[in-house]
């Protein structure tokens, strides 16, 4: 990825950051899918938005999104923990 | 005030998981089940696990089954073990028995010789799942009573922004607000993105409804119904 489309990537997810933090969940989904368009290996933009997906009770989608986040960033907490929980999966069972 | 002490007999996926989940809420647990390489597995998640045979009422007794207030006889499969076993424990002058039946016939039979409750967690578990499935919006439903309901919902795009008091929810919906879940994005220690949830328990009049907010609600089922609609 060259020097521009790096900065653009980090300007629009600053923006989509922004969003999310704020609770503006249908800009915030916007901006990570610009972030994507440019780069869809950005695991952050991919967990975000299962966080969203998830919290719209949107959960094929969300489990979409964390399974992604996880094939680029195997150890993402955030991404396994959720992804588990959907799937409902109890690390405490046997 | 002692601490309701709990036996649980058959250890398989339904009644390990209950025996453990008891004994971490702080309640004394015994554990029982014929099979020895089951009850190894449990003995440092409950207070005693003990292998016995659940038909044979002095093994029970010398286990210390006397000693618990409430029995759950998670024995599933095997209907005839179920059976006897419920019989055994409540001619030992257990107070209260829980049978996990599968089957009509198992419940009626449990509950002729004695069974104080029973209970079917395949049959209450589908029934979940199919109003989920029915009702998107409805997260989580409890029966109160044949009209009555508990009922966890999405907040309705109506509500966003206003009062419990402006929504009308009690006036106009004769429904009421007993706590608001709300989903708060931060980012972690590790500088990634995550929500919480934060619950607020018996909201007042003034509490604002958000957008992405949970509602846990109690009303009438048709209420509850129209209040949810668009």
């Amino acid at each position: 990825m060259d020097k521009t489309n790096k900065n653009q990537e980090s300007k629009i997810q600053e923006q989509a950051m922004f969003y999310f933090l704020n609770s503006k969940f249908d800009e915030a989904i916007e901006e990570f899918k610009k972030v994507l368009e440019i780069n869809p290996a950005n695991s952050d933009a991919l967990c975000s938005l299962g966080l969203i997906y998830e919290n719209r009770k949107m959960i094929e989608e969300a489990k979409k999104m964390y399974e992604k986040t996880l094939i680029i960033d195997k150890q993402n907490k955030v991404a396994t923990e959720h992804l588990n929980k959907l799937i409902g999966i109890n690390n405490e069972q046997d | 005030m002692a601490k309701t002490q709990f036996g649980v007999i058959g250890l398989g996926t339904f009644g390990s998981n209950l025996a453990k989940e008891l004994f971490k809420r702080g309640f004394p647990v015994l554990a029982i089940d014929n099979k020895d390489d089951i009850v190894n597995k449990i003995t440092s998640s409950v207070t005693q696990a003990i292998a016995a045979d659940a038909t044979d009422g002095k093994a029970l007794e010398d286990a210390g089954i006397k000693d618990c207030d409430t029995v759950i006889i998670a024995i599933g499969e095997d209907i005839e073990t179920s059976i006897l076993a419920t019989l055994v424990v409540k001619d030992l002058g257990i107070k209260n028995v829980i049978v996990k039946c599968i089957s009509q016939w198992h419940s009626k039979i449990a509950v002729k010789i004695g069974a104080d409750k029973v209970i079917y967690p395949e049959f209450e578990m589908a029934k979940k799942l199919a109003e989920s499935m029915v009702s998107p919006n409805i997260l989580e439903q409890i029966e109160f009573s044949k009209d009555f309901n508990l009922v966890e919902i999405v907040a309705p795009k109506k509500c966003w922004g206003k009062t419990i008091k402006d929504s009308g929810v009690r006036s106009k919906y004769g429904i009421n607000i007993i706590a608001i879940k709300r989903h708060i994005p931060f980012i972690n220690n590790d500088g990634q993105p995550d929500i919480e949830e934060k619950t607020n328990v018996v909201p007042g009049p003034e509490d604002e409804i958000l957008e992405n907010d949970i509602l846990v609600v109690v009303g009438k089922q048709d209420q509850i119904e129209k209040f949810n609609s668009k």
